[in-house]
């Protein structure tokens, strides 16, 4: 049997079917959604809508914004404790910065600065700003959240996920998340890195170094 | 008779498919109806006939195709009955589903009353991606929805009703359940709100109606008033800023049946200022779908304030900002939402009107301006995931200069968040006094007292008991008598 053949016989099975009725009509009505229409847009939109957000809050530049958000070396998404650390959002022991970020205007800032770090502490998905991320009715928060990873990606920033809670687990979001950001550390390394250092930024670079020294011994670095 | 067909298709995912036909078939069953489980016996090719044959031979009020292939593929044809169906097997996945899937769900939302999703994360993610999923999605335990749709419905004339107007949000409920009439065809007709005259296909929709429903009293209301043939009925549902619009003194009443607003409010500002008669004239509140609604608030969402629309400067989200920065001065735990379209995203706003676009850009520049107000402050793009998104809100502000039925607030409260009005004309007369105060200190105190004193589930509870009366049943009741006389 040729391949015509075949493809032939095989849509010609509909008329073996045991209870087959007559086809009804197609549908030819143009229908026009009714009800809150989705409004996802691309990520272009999302990134377009936080600049202009950015720009009316803080001016051209970063003009009005704090400033020691300049040569801030962190930003991201944290708890006000950052783990135990109480120095974040304000000023470390070392005079250094990490300019928590929240929803709606988070790309447009961060896409002027220029920390060596951009970290997402999981605690923060579930209280302040950013609660709820990972949950049902969250989408649009995790939609920024991923944006926000492969923008500072784009730029060569590295973006640090760490993992100080457990609520997380089981939940779909969850996975996107993990997938799109490499460098993954959980709350051990968090803590066995924390010792001894009192700057966020200095505990960071410390997580960074400990997951780098890891990629290389397991071959991937 | 049968009232449920319930279809398990074929796919890759036969184990899902399978087990979700058999919890609908035990739910269904426990709930008093009648079904009829069918397997898929050919192919995606044939499976139209065969459903078409399985329709002859039941009859059912309602066809439950399982599956994703099963049912993308029955959506390109009409069946005459509602289709709702079950979606355990998304390709890509319900959280992520591919953007050619993406493409296939809107069109099937577009033709199902509902869709039965697998778990919460699957269902508050389509109705956020697919567009005309919001509100209409199901867990499997929630049939009684659908039961709903087995009801019989009381005979009425065929009839071909038009529902025009820019924004149908508001009577996503009413064209479903008119669809559901037989013999009644309704179609939607998008008609911009500047636009003053119809185009060709407007005009033949026009020609082709029996009844036409201007939706927001719209210059697509003014024409129809002034073009309408003598065989046709016009109904006009003005939902409260076309009272003061300019084009609304051309509205010929004459030809108009009935004027139909959302609250007492609007009727009588609008009796007393054009004159019309009171027959003419009646209240319909608007609609809120409390059953999709009402779902279980996440943990620490009595911490959480929300605004749903914060465009015009009107809805005051400077006022809910004085009411977060009172709070904070008790309780750093609470976070305001703002959620909506931004004023830069209207054209008619932004740097044309000044005096609004000051008052918004004081606004930002407080916010950015203090350490405390940017922690705790969250702009949340306009979204379809409404229903979901209340799950963390445990506050629902209404705080507008004039505004009597605030959808958001209905809504809110069915989701069990409490609303904390502002005093305003006609709000009492929708909402009753109970959560209506007269300045931001008195909201304030208001929330931090029912957080602090442990109350707030009780407050949730009456909101949510009293957001009843908004039900999309009974409001149906009432557009029934109103199209069908």
């Amino acid at each position: 049997m040729g391949v015509a053949q075949r493809i032939l016989s095989w849509v010609s099975r509909g008329a073996a079917s045991p209870v087959a009725g007559r086809l009804p009509e197609k549908r030819s009505d143009v229908l026009v959604s009714v009800g809150r229409e989705s409004a996802v847009g691309d990520s272009s939109e999302l990134l377009e809508g936080a600049r202009v957000l950015a720009a009316v809050m803080f001016g051209k530049g970063l003009v009005r914004a704090p400033a020691a958000w300049r040569g801030a070396p962190l930003a991201g998404i944290v708890t006000p404790g950052f783990s135990g650390f109480e120095a974040a959002g304000s000023a470390d022991s070392d005079g250094l910065w990490c300019v928590p970020l929240a929803p709606g205007w988070a790309h447009g800032v961060l896409e002027q600065l220029s920390p060596r770090f951009v970290v997402f502490e999981t605690a923060a998905f579930f209280e302040g700003v950013w609660a709820g991320a990972l949950e049902p009715g969250g989408e649009h928060l995790l939609d920024e959240i991923l944006t926000l990873v492969s923008a500072a990606q784009e730029r060569h920033l590295v973006p640090l996920l760490l993992v100080t809670d457990s609520r997380q687990e089981g939940l779909a979001s969850w996975g996107r998340l993990r997938s799109a950001v490499p460098a993954v550390v959980d709350a051990e390394t968090v803590r066995a890195v924390a010792e001894g250092r009192t700057a966020p930024s200095a505990l960071v670079q410390g997580i960074f170094d400990y997951w780098l020294s890891r990629q290389h011994e397991e071959g991937r670095g | 008779m049968a009232d449920l067909l319930l279809l398990a298709g074929r796919g890759n995912s036969q184990g899902l498919i399978d087990s979700l036909a058999n919890q609908l078939e035990a739910e269904a069953r426990s709930l008093g109806l009648t079904v009829q489980r069918v397997g898929q016996a050919g192919s995606v090719s044939t499976l139209a006939s065969e459903v078409a044959g399985y329709l002859k031979q039941y009859d059912p009020r309602v066809l439950v195709p399982v599956g994703y292939t099963a049912a993308v593929t029955l959506a390109e044809f009409s069946w005459g009955i509602p289709v709702v169906p079950a979606l355990p097997d998304i390709p890509g996945s319900a959280v992520s589903p591919f953007p050619s899937t993406l493409e296939k769900l809107g069109a099937l939302a577009q033709v199902s009353d509902f869709f039965i999703a697998t778990g919460e994360a699957e269902r508050s993610s389509l109705e956020y991606r697919v567009a005309g999923a919001a509100g209409k999605v199901l867990l499997p335990d929630e049939l009684p929805a659908v039961q709903e749709l087995c009801r019989d419905l009381p005979e009425v004339s065929p009839t071909r009703v038009l529902v025009s107007g820019h924004d149908f949000r508001f009577v996503a409920d009413l064209v479903r359940f008119l669809r559901r009439f037989t013999g009644v065809e309704v179609r939607l007709q998008r008609w911009d709100l500047a636009q003053a005259e119809p185009t060709d296909a407007q005009r033949a929709d026009a020609e082709w109606a029996d009844v036409v429903l201007a939706e927001w009293a719209g210059r697509q209301a003014v024409w129809f008033s002034q073009n309408l043939a003598e065989h046709q009925r016009l109904l006009v549902h003005l939902h409260g800023f076309e009272a003061s619009a300019a084009w609304i003194s051309e509205l010929n009443i004459d030809r108009i049946e009935k004027v139909i607003f959302v609250s007492d409010f609007y009727r009588e500002q609008v009796k007393q200022a054009l004159g019309w008669a009171q027959e003419k004239l009646a209240v319909i509140p608007n609609a809120v779908e409390t059953a999709a609604l009402a779902r279980q608030k996440r943990k620490g969402a009595c911490f959480h304030l929300g605004m749903l629309g914060f465009t015009p400067f009107l809805k005051r989200p400077d006022i809910a900002v004085k009411v977060l920065s009172l709070l904070l001065e008790k309780d750093d735990r609470f976070i305001l939402h703002l959620r909506g379209k931004s004023p830069w995203q209207h054209d008619w706003l932004w740097q044309r009107n000044l005096i609004e676009t000051d008052a918004y850009q004081e606004l930002y520049q407080q916010i950015a301006e203090s350490d405390s107000l940017r922690q705790h402050l969250v702009f949340e793009p306009y979204g379809a995931n409404v229903e979901s998104w209340f799950r963390g809100i445990g506050w629902v502000l209404s705080l507008s200069d004039r505004e009597t039925f605030h959808v958001a607030a209905a809504e809110g409260m069915a989701s069990g968040a409490v609303p904390v009005f502002l005093q305003r004309d006609g709000v009492t007369e929708v909402f009753s006094d109970r959560w209506v105060f007269d300045s931001p200190e008195a909201i304030a105190r208001f929330i931090y007292e029912t957080v602090s004193n442990d109350v707030w589930q009780q407050e949730s509870d009456s909101a949510q008991s009293y957001a009843a009366r908004f039900d999309r049943a009974l409001v149906r009741t009432l557009w029934q008598e109103a199209i069908f006389r």
